[in-house]
């Protein structure tokens, strides 16, 4: 066992996620202490020598950043944070491995092949892997980016299954409850723009099935 | 357009509950290919490894904030009755420019998450404060990261400036010097000049930018004003390759090494 992973000193899954959450700079270190050294041994063990030792360490911090990007979307109902964290770094590993391709393909045009690592085992049969957190992690990233108001908004109503109750939510929210109701309108049509633009219709399913 | 808000927000609702569900069952099953991939005679993840992963996302996480902040702001001034020039040049301003803008907003934002570090220093206290070894660990890893992301940046905004007809020659010959720069052999780094101190302003690099974009000023100052990033690039090159070679601090040295290989890579662009 590792030191980061005595879990008799580690912090819990919902201590990280609630630092994560609120910002604080302990959080992506918490996360990176906790999780990263089994997850980035799970990543070198699945990608390695298709990536090389510093690509997987790119990975693996731009997944913790995604992670702690997009933590307000994630609830542990669902699952474990390391399982969560390994899902983002895998589908970043994957990314990185298609650029990488593209690139060595682009190359051998120009120069001589260079020597090309030989391949380890296929990392993921399943295209569809990563849909589900992408479209959750996408719209998350959406409603962080509406004004601070219909993004409380959106977020209450995402939390209660449906629609908040505008009257709690004005007053919550210091304001009135007709305001709530034209922010909604106002953040649905905003988030729609949003999503649509970046290849999701939920109301058509063109990239989310 | 009420009928049409509800529809969306029900199939979004929908989507969304079938995201969760499905979500449940990757993460069950990512949890079992953990647990299959996880081997006794696995090497540890090394503190150095822990530690560059950490300073890499803190890095990613700051210029987050620093871009959100400006958001936030941008948002409350054009709410807030007119837009001021300089907010007009900032909608025209790729984020990843004013991702590193030393605003006020950007100050309040980072201080809490990079306190005690040098995230929103100028930029030439950055490099000194990467390259002296008194300092301790945590800022100088931080200004590394800072000086990167800087070097992105200018590199990023010489390579944009290829859509200009008159400067597609000055930013050509920029960047092939950096590429030229970047392949090098490090050389004894010299302190930076104290006007770059100046540069990480974000109404100066506005500034910069609007005139490079401004075809009705003489040419020799758009000229001057790419100058003025490729002055920057050349400077953040320059640290990162001191410290890849030089810093006694192996993750300082592991850290500005994949830097430098991800700035050749975007060189090679």
């Amino acid at each position: 066992m590792t030191p980061q992973e005595d879990h008799s000193t580690a912090p819990s899954d919902a201590e990280i996620l609630r630092s994560l959450v609120d910002r604080q700079g302990t959080g992506l270190r918490m996360l990176l202490d906790t999780h990263g050294g089994i997850v980035r041994g799970a990543i070198a063990r699945s990608f390695y020598p298709r990536l090389q030792t510093d690509e997987i360490d790119d990975v693996m911090s731009t997944a913790a950043f995604l992670a702690w990007r997009n933590a307000p979307s994630f609830e542990l109902e669902r699952g474990t944070l390391r399982a969560w964290l390994f899902v983002i770094a895998r589908n970043e590993a994957l990314q990185t491995l298609r650029r990488k391709q593209q690139d060595a393909a682009r190359r051998a045009t120009d120069v001589d092949v260079v020597e090309i690592p030989r391949p380890g085992p296929l990392p993921d049969p399943d295209p569809k892997t990563g849909l589900d957190t992408e479209f959750l992690t996408t719209l998350q990233s959406c409603v962080c980016k509406l004004p601070r108001l219909q993004r409380a908004i959106i977020e209450a109503d995402l939390r209660s299954g449906d629609v908040a109750d505008a009257k709690e939510l004005a007053n919550q929210l210091g304001t009135t409850a007709n305001t709530v109701y034209v922010s909604r309108n106002k953040a649905r049509m905003a988030l729609r723009k949003q999503l649509h633009e970046l290849g999701y219709d939920p109301t058509g399913n063109e990239k989310y099935a | 357009m009420n009928s049409d808000n509800e529809r969306f927000w029900r199939s979004l609702r929908r989507a969304t509950a079938h995201a969760q569900q499905a979500q449940r069952a990757e993460l069950a099953q990512a949890e079992r290919m953990l647990q299959d991939l996880q081997s006794e005679d696995e090497p540890e993840t090394t503190t150095e490894q822990r530690e560059a992963m950490v300073t890499a996302a803190e890095a990613l996480a700051a210029q987050a904030h620093a871009t959100d902040a400006h958001d936030d702001r941008q948002r409350q001034s054009r709410f807030g009755g007119g837009l001021l020039a300089a907010a007009a040049a900032l909608l025209l301003t790729p984020k990843y420019v004013v991702a590193v803008a030393t605003t006020a907003a950007v100050v309040t934002f980072s201080a809490t998450y990079f306190y005690g570090s040098t995230v929103n220093v100028p930029a030439a206290t950055a490099i000194s404060v990467l390259v002296d070894e008194r300092q301790p660990l945590v800022s100088r890893r931080t200004a590394l990261g800072r000086i990167f992301m800087d070097c992105v940046d200018c590199t990023r905004i010489l390579q944009q400036a290829h859509e200009l007809p008159d400067l597609q020659g000055s930013s050509l010959a920029a960047l092939t010097s950096l590429a030229q720069q970047a392949d090098l052999d490090p050389t004894l780094f010299a302190q930076p000049p104290a006007n770059l101190s100046t540069h990480y302003d974000a109404a100066v690099l506005i500034a910069w930018k609007s005139t490079m974009y401004d075809t009705t000023l003489p040419s020799a100052d758009r000229e001057q004003a790419l100058t003025n990033f490729a002055l920057q690039a050349h400077w953040s090159l320059e640290a990162l390759q001191f410290t890849a070679s030089q810093d006694p601090v192996p993750l300082l040295r592991q850290i500005a090494t994949r830097n430098l290989a991800r700035l050749r890579m975007l060189l090679s662009e």
